[in-house]
């Protein structure tokens, strides 16, 4: 396998900008890293470019988006200029992804085993038979209860923390090195949440799987991450060690977003957090200086000039802030 | 646990899916289904009985116009056939009678009614279901090439060739093959079943019969080919949005296999849904085809029997074909069950 | 009325929209001034027999096998064929309104009967039906109407019943409900309009429809016999489609450019009325 003697990171997203038809900007110069065994969380609001992120490393945006710049590199090599040819053979086998709505995720008219199979006959040399044992030890894996007798269900059958938990089989079913989970229990009750998040978090650590955790729940990131990306209007705002950016936040994004929460996350979808005044820009209106600034409580003439560039510094954590809040230690 | 609160409440979610009404009692899909089809062939013979009654003149009348009689002859007929009892005796008897198959007796070939059907329902079941295989295989390839390829001129060269299929009428696209493939290029036989007086065997007679139905199964297949087209791209252009063919592309599947595995199977259903419709509208085209081509079917005795005046024969016809949709689309509903394991639930 | 204006110019400005339209405003001018540039009549044996289109320029179109002007024909055709397909279309929206809007704002059992009587309808063979009842009720403008109305329907039944049950949970409905309006009231004077679009948008389809059965009896000869439609000409063609077939082309043109302009102003009024579907 190539790269794995290396030192490079298993993902290394560097400079990434995606546009959408001619010219109007998604994403700029979004870059973070996931190493083996590590579990990043990537936080913010909708639309500012979680999803986006996830589906270009997997190389699955629609059509009418493009990558105009950047590297994302998988073992050292790089997957935008990659064929889709071979980008194909890596997707399910090197690198995976559980989706939000485990409700849809999977063909309603093919049975639970027949997917499982399926993406173990793509990309190992295996027979029925083998294919078929392998898939219900996985469904052992992810802790479905008996698991022999749902591999021929169809999924109608089954309720969505049972689909999640197939999703999630079908996902690690080739050991992948990266997982993508795009906010895995968003769409499920509470009690089954937890459940979904120790079984990722068990087969995490089991497998030395690279991890890249979606959400917008701090308390889940905190639980589960070890690293935190912050986005914000497509653009990476912060990110560190997941105990040092959420005791101590520098950007007054994530100042606001820990302020907002009202029991560990703050709420998605409604555009408005109480903390934060103002939502979230559309792309095609995004400001030219700090994509931030308009709904800054430390914004400064400056902010509007350009957008603040990636300051490293102590701790492992990176910042794009003229004026952080709080003080470095 | 909560989670397997919906599989706990199946109990033989074992079975494979198109055995499963075989197990234990009917599904009350399967029951819906069948009372559905009594219900149809009930409406059918009503029908049909109140259409004689609304008729000027009943059979008496017509016989009476094909050979002199007097009344007192006219009234004796009248009641062999029981037209002197009350209306609701007549249906009563006429809905016996059909049950039993018994459609009476057709003065314009002097033979039973059932007899004539028979021999003629299998040339228009060849035409109906070789029309609606072809039909639904190449607008199903149609639909799902204009998919891929939508907004293209690939995708406007079919969906405007699929317009133009869906805006000519049967009967012309028959007149057109006529002219284009037997009178100008002369290709094809023009009319029949068979080359008259040939006398082939084995190989040689299908060869002979296949050529003589190119055309009209060809002429049946253009308007639903359309309709397949039309409905195949808008299933195929919605089923490629959803979740699920993301999931199977994030398997690292082949593009062909998202899209004829797990896209198309489920683009089909609403495909499989339409069979049943067009079943039941060829049979009706097949009056049109069978009669510009000359082929010897139940459409081309409903055509003779209209212009015989042969009211049972031509309400025979009705009801043989009613009937034969109707078991179609029975058999069909049962393979849409096969196909979508969610039917259970409905 | 300013309204109706503005409907028919953003049709004009579709371009699926003006093509169907431009046709139809054709076929409709046929058959109007039929009278005035064929005043004797489709039937009048006019000229020779069997004369080519260009052949005479007294008959632009040629003359059929009796010799009447093809032309003539078209012209006095159209009216037929138009009024034949507007005059079923209508009766059938008419059943397909009240079957559907009741079926829809009951619901219950009366629901539940209905629509087991579309379903049944659906199944049927439905151009045999028209056959029969043509057949044995004898051909004529009214029965061949008859006919096709009871056959077509059930599609608009479905509709209509889709439409009520969405719109009966709104809240106009309920207030109607409120101050005590009467259920036929509130099913013609308040649901009814709000879902005139997607029944304006089926009618030209049925239209189109009800066009291609008339002409698909008349090219089997159960027309009605004082009158000649497309498809009476057309089955005159026929017998001589061999040596003559301009005689079947001409009606054909006529019939089929008439069904796709319907087609496409269906298509276009779908873009028009429902723009939140077009983004499909």
């Amino acid at each position: 396998m190539i790269g794995l003697a290396t030192d490079a990171p298993l993902l290394k997203v560097s400079d990434l900008a995606i546009e959408y038809g001619k010219g109007v900007s998604l994403m700029e110069q979004v870059g973070f890293s996931v190493q083996r065994g590590e579990t990043v969380g990537l936080v913010g609001e909708s639309g500012c470019g979680k999803s986006l992120t996830a589906l270009a490393v997997m190389g699955l945006m629609a059509q009418n988006l493009r990558i105009s710049q950047g590297e994302i590199e998988l073992d050292g090599v790089d997957l935008v200029q990659m064929p889709d040819v071979d980008l194909r053979k890596l997707r399910g086998e090197r690198m995976a992804m559980v989706f939000q709505e485990p409700m849809t995720a999977l063909n309603p008219v093919m049975t639970v085993g027949a997917q499982v199979v399926e993406v173990l006959r793509e990309h190992r040399r295996m027979t029925r038979a083998e294919a078929a044992r392998r898939a219900v030890e996985l469904l052992e894996l992810v802790r479905i209860p008996d698991a022999a007798a749902r591999f021929s269900d169809y999924p109608h059958r089954l309720s969505g923390g049972m689909r999640q938990r197939v999703v999630i089989a079908i996902a690690i079913a080739c050991n992948p090195a990266l997982l993508i989970a795009d906010e895995p229990t968003t769409a499920l009750d509470v009690t089954v949440q937890a459940q979904i998040l120790q079984l990722l978090k068990r087969l995490q650590r089991d497998a030395n799987l690279g991890l890249l955790f979606i959400t917008h729940d701090l308390g889940v990131v905190r639980q589960i991450a070890d690293r935190i990306v912050v986005m914000y209007a497509g653009s990476v705002v912060e990110e560190g060690p997941v105990d040092a950016v959420l005791d101590n936040p520098r950007h007054p994004y994530t100042t606001g977003l820990l302020a907002a929460r009202p029991h560990g996350s703050f709420i998605e979808g409604g555009h408005r957090l109480a903390d934060i005044k103002g939502t979230v820009p559309a792309p095609h209106a995004r400001p030219t200086g700090c994509p931030f600034e308009p709904r800054c409580v430390n914004a400064q003439p400056d902010c509007r000039q350009s957008p603040p560039p990636r300051t490293a510094f102590s701790g492992d954590r990176a910042l794009r802030c003229y004026h952080p809040s709080g003080s470095l230690n | 646990m909560s989670d397997l609160k919906t599989a706990a409440a199946t109990p033989d979610r074992n079975a494979a899916p198109g055995l499963r009404f075989l197990l234990g009692p009917l599904p009350r899909y399967v029951l819906r289904r069948l009372s559905q089809a009594f219900l149809v062939m009930l409406l059918v013979v009503v029908g049909s009985f109140v259409l004689v009654k609304m008729a000027p003149g009943d059979m008496v009348d017509v016989l009476a116009g094909n050979a002199d009689m007097t009344a007192e002859q006219m009234a004796a007929l009248r009641a062999r056939y029981g037209l002197d009892q009350p209306t609701w005796v007549q249906l009563l008897r006429y809905m016996y009678s059909l049950a039993t198959l018994d459609f009476g007796y057709s003065p314009l070939n002097a033979a039973p009614v059932l007899d004539i059907i028979l021999a003629r329902w299998p040339v228009t079941a060849l035409l109906v279901v070789s029309s609606v295989l072809i039909s639904m295989t190449v607008g199903t390839i149609m639909g799902v090439v204009a998919a891929r390829n939508a907004g293209n001129p690939v995708d406007l060269s079919i969906s405007l060739l699929m317009l133009f299929f869906y805006a000519t009428p049967t009967f012309i696209v028959a007149i057109g093959f006529i002219l284009i493939f037997s009178v100008f290029l002369g290709m094809m036989p023009i009319a029949g079943f068979s080359t008259v007086g040939a006398d082939y065997t084995g190989l040689r007679y299908v060869w002979d019969v296949i050529t003589h139905l190119t055309m009209p199964v060809l002429a049946l297949c253009t308007f639903f080919t359309a309709i397949y087209g039309r409905i195949g791209r808008a299933a195929m252009l919605e089923v490629l949005t959803l979740d699920y063919v993301r999931t199977a592309r994030a398997k690292g599947l082949s593009e062909r296999r998202v899209i004829y595995v797990h896209a198309l199977r489920n683009a089909m259903l609403p495909l499989v849904t339409m069979a049943g419709l067009q079943v039941s509208s060829l049979v009706g085209g097949a009056v049109l085809i069978e009669t510009i081509f000359g082929l010897p079917g139940m459409g081309r005795t409903a055509f003779d029997a209209v212009f015989e005046r042969d009211t049972n024969l031509l309400l025979g016809v009705v009801f043989v074909s009613s009937l034969s949709v109707v078991v179609v689309n029975f058999v069909i509903d049962m393979l849409y069950m096969a196909l979508d394991p969610r039917v259970e639930l409905a | 009325m300013f309204g109706r204006r503005f409907l028919l110019w953003r049709l004009a400005s579709h371009p699926s929209g003006l093509v169907g339209l431009t046709l139809i405003v054709l076929a409709v001018a046929m058959a109007v001034f039929a009278d005035w540039f064929y005043s004797s009549g489709p039937w009048t044996l006019a000229g020779p027999p069997r004369l080519w289109p260009g052949q005479d320029p007294a008959f632009p179109l040629g003359t059929d096998s009796l010799g009447r002007d093809l032309a003539a024909g078209l012209f006095h055709g159209a009216r037929v064929s138009l009024a034949v397909g507007i005059a079923a279309a209508a009766v059938s929206v008419v059943i397909g309104t009240v079957v559907g809007g009741l079926s829809g704002y009951y619901g219950g059992w009366l629901d539940d009967v209905l629509m087991r009587l579309t379903d049944a309808m659906q199944t049927i063979p439905s151009f045999l039906s028209a056959i029969a009842i043509v057949g044995i009720l004898g051909p004529s403008l009214s029965t061949i109407i008859f006919a096709i109305a009871i056959v077509s329907w059930p599609m608009i039944a479905r509709l209509v019943r889709a439409e009520f049950l969405r719109l009966r949970t709104y809240d106009f409905v309920q207030s109607c409900k409120i101050i005590g309006m009467s259920d036929m009231r509130i099913i013609f004077g308040q649901i009814l309009p709000n879902c005139m679009a997607p029944i304006i948008v089926a009618s030209s389809v049925l239209v189109a429809t009800a066009i291609i059965v008339e002409a698909s009896l008349s090219f089997l000869g159960l027309g009605d016999p004082n009158v000649m439609s497309w498809g009476t000409i057309l089955g005159n063609g026929r017998a001589a489609l061999r040596t003559a077939w301009y005689m079947t082309a001409i009606p054909a043109v006529a019939l089929v450019s008439t069904v796709l302009a319907l087609n496409l102003v269906g298509d276009a009024l779908n873009d028009v009325l429902n723009p939140r579907l077009k983004e499909r």
